[in-house]
């Protein structure tokens, strides 16, 4: 059988019995969960800031939040003050053409992605060879194969989350915001669930890279946390450090951790996103097959 | 004769403790082979070692004479029932053993049937979509036991089969695996002498992870030249019984229990007088079996005495 069918049945399995794992399912839950809560609480932000502004104005409020934002959203000076937060125009005017709902949609799923993976992830996959169910599956197929499997069915998982997140975010967003133009909305969120999955590809990478030197779930569960967290300080520290001369050597750390390529991930520049993504999906598969290079030699 | 595995001289250690030690086995092709030892005899190691769950450190292993285990070059024909190992908790029984037969190449078409059939083997077909957190021990021990036998592999490895199972699951198991003698090779490690028996018809046995012994289950046994009694305790005059089998040699238990005959020549023969002798003697005959159990020729080959009748 080839390797691209072995691992095609592997991620297929994977995904199956992982939606139905406790662990899996409460993840899920909670992330979109935490989605649809943003969205509401930005609403409710909103409403309370129009609400404000149209009583300072002596004026009648509106209904329904999010005609200020919009006003606000298209207004030069409001587009003058975030390209001087962001510190990049061209970045700034691409945040500028997304909307709202969906940058704040898009934020939660970018920030809270890798948490997702990493409480799930290297659990499942650990768990696995910690029971011993994978002695059933190693004389059946490649160990090749069943890496690659994990990492494709744990993708396919993120996937169901995201769609999930989407749904559920749109669907408040429309009962709250009557005069959103939902198509676009949807259209942004998609898109930004899309570029979430490629950010999140990475960390599956890394959570079974991980998982695979360990036998317990818990174990792997922390040291995925702790590398996520000890990656997410080293992001910081290249953003403030990097410079010329030696502290060169902070760029080219940035390049082989994922916070290093999530900006270019945020942009509608075809060449940024594309290198985004190409590197995201290539650092994926290099901490995975970190694992793969103990797991293929390890007893199980 | 054909040999479905050939280890020669496998060694493995863990750390410093040398699990398998030069070990030597070889398995022939059709055949029912069990593979007895004590507690850290290196038996599971071998299993191990043989489906690639395990890496040698040295040594030739030779499956189905096709060199060693390779997932692609022996996918589909070589499986094994590992000793602890335990399905995926949320997985269904139906499910699982689906994975695994796609996984080894059997045609979709084909699965649900084989499934079926073999679940309905091991009395799980009302089981089949439940989830194997739900199933017992023994239910799921079954459930492994099955999916050994997925696609009708050349060479099947079960460590411990029988542990888990109640008796009658487990003489259910024994007919099951009985049925696929000549079919497939059936390798059996276990601590249960009997059972091993009972159902191999060849057998090693491995210490401190090397071969003390591998023959035929008579050939280790002594079915052709030993013959055992076991009698009511009474008292009777051995003498007498040796002046009639003047070339054989006889051995009783001390309390008179048991008899043991080495003889040369035809067991019928030799029963007949021994028989004749015990009835005028007037002593009650419970059992008559030829051989050594198999638990006395263990016993005997690591090197512990075995009394007779014991």
């Amino acid at each position: 059988m080839p390797w691209w069918k072995q691992t095609w049945i592997v991620a297929r399995h994977e995904l199956s019995d992982a939606v139905r794992s406790r662990r899996a399912a409460v993840m899920m839950v909670l992330y979109v969960a935490g989605a649809v809560t943003s969205i509401n609480g930005f609403i409710n932000v909103l409403q309370k800031l129009e609400l404000q502004i149209a009583q300072t104005l002596g004026v009648e409020a509106l209904s329904s939040a999010g005609a200020v934002t919009d006003t606000l959203w298209k207004s030069r000076p409001f587009r003058n003050m975030l390209m001087s937060l962001v510190g990049d125009r061209s970045v700034a005017m691409d945040l500028l053409s997304i909307p709202p709902i969906a940058l704040i949609y898009g934020w939660v799923a970018f920030t809270f992605v890798p948490m997702l993976v990493m409480l799930v992830t290297p659990a499942r996959v650990a768990e696995e060879i910690g029971s011993g169910a994978v002695r059933f599956v190693v004389p059946r197929c490649t160990r090749s194969a069943w890496c690659a499997g994990k990492v494709a069915g744990q993708s396919a998982l993120v996937i169901l989350a995201l769609i999930l997140s989407v749904a559920g975010a749109w669907t408040v967003a429309r009962l709250r915001l009557p005069g959103m133009d939902g198509w676009a909305v949807a259209q942004a969120m998609m898109m930004l669930a899309g570029k979430t999955w490629i950010y999140a590809f990475a960390f599956v990478g890394l959570a079974v890279g991980i998982a695979q030197f360990h036998r317990s779930p818990n174990q792997a569960t922390a040291l995925g946390f702790i590398a996520w967290m000890v990656l997410g300080i080293v992001g910081i520290m290249c953003h403030f450090y990097a410079g010329p001369g030696i502290r060169q050597i902070w760029l080219v750390i940035e390049l082989i951790i994922p916070q290093g390529h999530r900006m270019d991930l945020w942009r509608m520049d075809g060449a940024y996103l594309l290198s985004g993504c190409a590197f995201l999906a290539s650092l994926g598969m290099c901490y995975a097959a970190v694992g793969y290079a103990y797991f293929s030699r390890r007893d199980v | 004769m054909n040999l479905a595995l050939e280890l020669t001289g496998v060694t493995k250690s863990y750390g410093r403790r040398k699990a398998l030690d030069g070990l030597n086995l070889r398995v022939p092709a059709g055949s029912l082979f069990g593979l007895v030892g004590s507690n850290g005899a290196g038996k599971t190691t071998a299993m191990s070692v043989v489906s690639g769950i395990v890496q040698p450190d040295g040594g030739v292993v030779d499956l189905l004479e096709s060199g060693a285990f390779d997932p692609v070059r022996h996918a589909g024909r070589v499986t094994v029932l590992p000793q602890d190992a335990l399905l995926p908790r949320e997985s269904r029984v139906r499910e699982i053993l689906g994975f695994y037969a796609e996984l080894q190449g059997v045609p979709p078409a084909d699965i649900g049937p084989m499934v079926g059939r073999l679940l309905q083997t091991v009395h799980l077909a009302d089981r089949a979509d439940s989830a194997i957190r739900t199933l017992s021990h023994g239910m799921a021990r079954r459930v492994t036991l099955v999916q050994a036998f997925l696609g009708d592999p050349d060479l099947v490895l079960l460590d411990e089969p029988m542990s888990g199972l109640d008796p009658r699951e487990a003489q259910n198991a024994r007919h099951f695996l009985a049925s696929r003698r000549a079919g497939q090779t059936v390798v059996i490690s276990s601590h249960n002498l009997h059972e091993i028996e009972r159902m191999c018809d060849r057998v090693a046995v491995v210490e401190k992870g090397r071969t003390l012994l591998q023959d035929t289950m008579d050939g280790i046994t002594g079915r052709r030249h030993v013959i055992r009694y076991r009698l009511m305790p009474a008292s009777w005059d051995l003498a007498k019984l040796e002046a009639r089998l003047p070339d054989m040699i006889l051995e009783r238990s001390p309390s008179g229990d048991a008899l043991e005959c080495r003889y040369r020549g035809d067991l019928a023969t030799v029963n007949a007088v021994i028989l004749g002798f015990l009835l005028e003697s007037k002593v009650g005959v419970l059992q008559v079996y030829p051989g050594d159990e198999l638990e006395h020729a263990y016993l005997n080959s690591t090197g512990v005495p075995v009394q007779p009748g014991a």
